[in-house]
């Protein structure tokens, strides 16, 4: 991957488990990522209003705002930006319902979350 | 003339009074003098006048010697009798007498010295024929011997006839007589062959009579020397000996040489008895035969006593013929009679004009007239307006057509109306003429209702199928309720119906449904209720059916106030209700029906109604059961929904710290070495936290499914405070931005627990008390005595709880909706805490806490060796120190 590309990506993590969050961001930063996290979906829109990402990595059980509710208020709001949705239960079904771009199940090696991120950025 | 000669050999022979007697007296006169001989010539003279007078006599003449041979016979006498002197002088006059003992019987008296005077006797003439005779005699005697009899014989036939005749006319008369007065047969056969024997004469005279299989003749009479009717000839087969012969060929038979056929009679008993004649003749009426007639003759038969046998079988015959046919008559008769007054129809007569001749106890009791009532009169049942139609019946059947079975109307004595069925025959006279007619009646009434309502019940029950299954057409108990309704009401003919569905007995929910027609409109957008009044809680716990008239309802002490109309239901006019009970016995409710169309309900509408509300009742439970199914279907599908999330947060919290774990691991592993500190001190911690929280997962779960509500677990004395302690520390460890306060009261020492499990509820509700609380709030843990037992609350400054929610809060996988938003969890914490609190015998609370927040909270009892230690007071806490320091 060309240094160019990847540097110029920026992640933004919505989920409401720190300790995940934590472990996704140091894994993104290690393979050369930008990162940045919100803990629940209103605090994720309000990240993306404030700039847009390059991707976001969603979860769908979050307390105040969940993920389904936040990828529909995004794409509402006009935001494009390819969602790789994550979750421990139903994540592709949640995919196919709301028409993002990927879905990863939990349990997963942060690799995968890394070649997902690549391929809804490929042109 | 006879010769001298012949007159000397005879008077040689017999001296007596006679030509040889005059010859006697001849010789003696020979035997005289001269004078004698002159006197002699002068006596030969006078005998030979006296000779010629006797033989020449008018009257029959003749003598008979002792030995009773005849020893003269004048001309009169052998001409009389037809017979040559040589065929008869010289014979025993015995020969000549037809009663074998007339002849014994004279020569007897005439020996005794008995003169006889018209002696009755018959004598038997050269040509066969009997003479009736009547005999003057006398006997000459000399020297008390007997020499001979002189006999005049006097020609009686005629005079005998003339007795006959009489006689004849006489037995005639008798059998006429006995005919016309004897009642029975027996009777009068007996008095027939008595009076045979009486004025016929002859030894026995018997009548037998042909049975009625008309093969056996059978002894019915028997008059004379026997009158047993039993014995040999008691019954005789027709065919068989001469009776049977006779009555097989219909034709007398007449024999005077009975002894020689042993057909006619025992051979030994005619010798005894002297029977020598006998006649038979067949009882014959035109071609039918009757039986036979017999008489047992001492004395050869003459034509006129067989003349009188034969008319007088005639006679007998018609005797028996008409005892018979009165017997039939008489039979005839009480049959008829018995079956006049036993018939349960009404049987009736009529003269050509149609009144009433006879009437039958059967007519009295279908029609309800008395036969004084209506002799004479018409029929009186016969309504006026019938009694055309009844007129041109009676025309049919005197035209000769059947008439059988006509039903139709007619009117009871008491004014009700009756069902006869008419069957009416013209009876004529032998010479056409009307005599009128025979009615019988037969009462149909009931027959005709019966009928009558079989159709409608029919109809009836056509009605309640097509209810029934209109009725089960839907699941809907609403529906189901108006269709009952409406089925009810239209088939029971009434202006209102309700139908009142009450499950469990719970009338503040029942379900009702109502039916008025138009007379009650007004009442229909009002708002029924289902008050489950007297008369419907009456129907409904007795399960029993309720049937009123108007004037029933209205007077009824408990129910009379419904016959008033009020704004909220309409007046019942009558009511006719019916329980609807459920198969299992129990009421469902009731179906009520008021104000029929037309009169009032009956007891059929009272059985209708009940198989209504029975079917109706079997579609209501349907459709209840319907509905139960339903929303029992609801909450499984519920269950599985909540069992879906569960999974999905299973899967969720177990998934997630695992990637954390890994993910850590990995990006340590490969990049530890470029990664500042703080990131590496924290990725080490996440992975040491996370196994934490992955295994009090795991262990909550396994507790859940470990754990039910009877299981006890085994305690020991554990000491409250350290284990408040370590699993504070521990979590402040894991969670370094969290604070705990812990506040230990006096007393609280050692208590009854499982240190793991108490371990692991305190985790649980610092764990949930961290959950919703803000990141900066501090979680307070609480220990402090309560008696016996020790108490600790764990309080924060969340979202608190609401006091209705408590119970579900400790059910497996319960998160209370307005927190589901708030902190992620499986809802198992709480209730894995409440199992094994009362595994241990203890309690689990959760409260409001005042100012907010939440209180959760469990008691347990108090190590049993340390209860005095505790109550002591302020030093508990010391003292627990020092026991366990």
């Amino acid at each position: 991957m060309a240094d160019v590309e990847t540097k110029a990506v920026e992640v933004l993590i919505v989920d409401d488990d720190p300790a995940l969050s934590r472990m996704v961001r140091l894994n993104l930063l290690s393979e050369g990522f930008r990162v940045r996290m919100a803990i629940h979906g209103a605090d994720g829109l309000d990240s993306v209003a404030n700039h847009e990402p390059d991707v976001i990595v969603l979860d769908l059980q979050m307390p105040v705002m969940d993920g389904r509710t936040f990828f529909r208020e995004l794409r509402t709001r006009g935001c494009a930006a390819p969602v790789i949705v994550v979750s421990a239960y139903g994540a592709e079904s949640a995919r196919l319902e709301l028409g993002a771009e990927a879905s990863i199940g939990k349990p997963f090696d942060p690799i995968t979350l890394v070649s997902a991120i690549r391929r809804v950025l490929a042109p | 003339m006879p010769s001298l000669a012949a007159a000397n050999t005879l008077s040689d022979a017999s001296p007596r009074f006679s030509r040889g007697v005059a010859k006697g007296y001849a010789v003696t006169a020979r035997d005289a003098s001269d004078v004698a001989t002159v006197q002699a010539g002068a006596l030969a003279v006078a005998f030979d006048e006296l000779d010629d007078f006797f033989e020449h006599a008018p009257i029959p003449f003749h003598c008979v010697g002792p030995d009773g041979t005849i020893l003269r016979a004048n001309a009169s006498e052998l001409s009389f009798l037809g017979y040559q002197r040589d065929d008869y002088v010289g014979h025993n006059v015995a020969e000549f007498h037809v009663d074998k003992g007339a002849a014994d019987e004279i020569m007897r008296r005439l020996g005794n010295g008995d003169v006889l005077h018209s002696y009755q006797a018959r004598l038997l003439a050269k040509d066969g024929s009997t003479k009736d005779v009547l005999i003057d005699s006398s006997a000459l005697f000399r020297n008390g011997e007997f020499i001979h009899s002189r006999c005049f014989t006097r020609d009686n036939t005629a005079q005998s006839e003339i007795d006959s005749r009489r006689r004849l006319a006489e037995f005639d008369a008798d059998l006429g007589r006995i005919l016309a007065e004897v009642a029975t047969c027996d009777e009068m056969l007996q008095a027939c062959a008595a009076a045979i024997v009486t004025h016929l004469g002859g030894a026995v005279a018997r009548i037998w009579t042909l049975n009625d299989d008309e093969d056996v003749l059978e002894l019915r009479a028997s008059a004379g020397r026997t009158t047993d009717v039993g014995g040999e000839q008691a019954r005789i087969p027709v065919g068989s000996l001469r009776i049977g012969r006779i009555a097989a060929a219909r034709a007398a038979h007449i024999t005077h040489a009975v002894v020689d056929d042993p057909s006619i009679c025992d051979p030994e008993w005619a010798r005894h008895e002297g029977v020598v004649a006998f006649v038979g003749h067949p009882l014959v009426l035109g071609e039918r035969l009757l039986g036979v007639m017999a008489l047992f003759g001492r004395a050869p038969l003459d034509q006129i006593t067989l003349a009188a046998l034969a008319s007088g079988a005639r006679l007998v015959a018609l005797g028996i013929d008409r005892l018979r046919a009165d017997s039939e008559l008489h039979l005839a008769h009480d049959r008829l009679s018995a079956i006049f007054d036993a018939s349960p129809g009404g049987i009736f007569s009529m003269d050509p004009d149609l009144r009433v001749t006879q009437w039958s106890a059967g007519a009295e009791r279908i029609t309800g007239w008395t036969a004084d009532e209506v002799l004479g009169e018409r029929p009186r049942q016969v309504p006026d307006e019938e009694w055309p139609a009844f007129e041109a019946l009676a025309a049919r059947a005197r035209s000769g057509e059947r008439v059988r079975g006509v039903e139709t109307q007619r009117t009871h004595k008491n004014g009700t109306l009756i069902y006869v069925s008419v069957s009416l025959a013209a009876i004529n006279r032998s010479d056409g003429a009307p005599y009128g007619y025979v009615a019988i009646i037969d009462d149909v009434t009931v027959r005709k209702l019966a009928e009558a309502a079989r159709l409608y019940m029919e109809d009836m029950l056509r009605r309640v199928a097509a209810a029934s299954l209109d009725m089960n057409a839907s699941l809907s108990i609403d529906e189901v309720l108006s269709r009952v309704t409406t089925n009810v009401q239209e088939i029971l003919d009434a202006q209102q119906a309700m139908t009142i569905a009450v499950f469990d007995g719970n009338w503040a929910d029942a379900t009702v449904s109502v039916a008025l027609s138009d007379r009650y409109a007004e009442w229909r957008d009002r708002v029924v209720i289902a008050d489950g009044h007297g008369l419907q809680r009456a129907v409904c716990e007795e399960n029993r059916a309720v049937r009123l008239s108007r004037a029933e309802l209205a007077a009824h002490p408990a129910w009379g106030a419904l016959a008033e109309g009020t704004d909220a239901r309409p007046a019942l006019r009558g009511v006719l209700a019916a329980p609807l009970i459920a198969l299992d016995g129990s009421n469902l409710g009731l179906v009520q029906l008021s104000d029929k169309c037309v009169g009032e309900f009956t007891a059929i509408d009272e059985l209708i109604l009940l198989q209504m509300a029975r079917l109706a009742a079997i579609s209501i439970e349907n459709a209840h059961l319907y509905e139960e199914q339903g929303r029992t279907a609801e909450r499984l599908a519920r269950a599985n929904g909540v069992m879906d999330e569960f999974l999905g947060l299973v899967s969720h919290e177990l998934r997630t710290p695992i990637t954390t774990i890994y993910g850590n691991a990995r990006v340590l592993r490969q990049h530890g070495a470029a990664l500042d500190e703080a990131d590496r001190a924290t990725a080490m911690q996440d992975i040491e936290v996370e196994a934490d929280r992955l295994q009090r997962i795991i262990e909550n779960l396994l507790i859940l499914a470990r754990f039910d509500a009877t299981q006890a677990i085994e305690t020991e004395p554990v000491k409250l405070e350290s284990s408040i302690r370590s699993v504070s520390d521990a979590y402040m460890r894991s969670h370094p931005t969290r604070s705990i306060d812990i506040e230990i009261g006096d007393g609280v020492i050692y208590a009854d627990a499982q240190p793991t499990y108490l371990e692991l509820v305190l985790g649980n509700l610092v764990s949930n008390a961290d959950k919703y609380s803000t990141s900066d709030a501090t979680i307070q843990v609480k220990a402090w005595r309560d008696e016996d037992n020790v108490r600790v609350a764990v309080l924060d400054r969340g979202s608190g709880v609401i006091p209705d929610e408590v119970a579900e809060l400790f059910s497996p996988f319960y998160r209370a909706g307005r927190t589901m938003s708030v902190a992620p969890g499986m809802g198992i914490g709480l209730a894995v805490c409440k199992r094994i609190m009362e595994a241990q015998g203890g309690e689990i609370w959760a409260k409001p806490r005042e100012g907010g927040g939440a209180e959760f909270g469990f008691s347990l009892r108090v190590a049993s060796d340390h209860l005095e230690a505790g109550r002591g007071g302020a030093d508990g806490l010391a003292a627990g120190g020092a026991t366990h320091g």
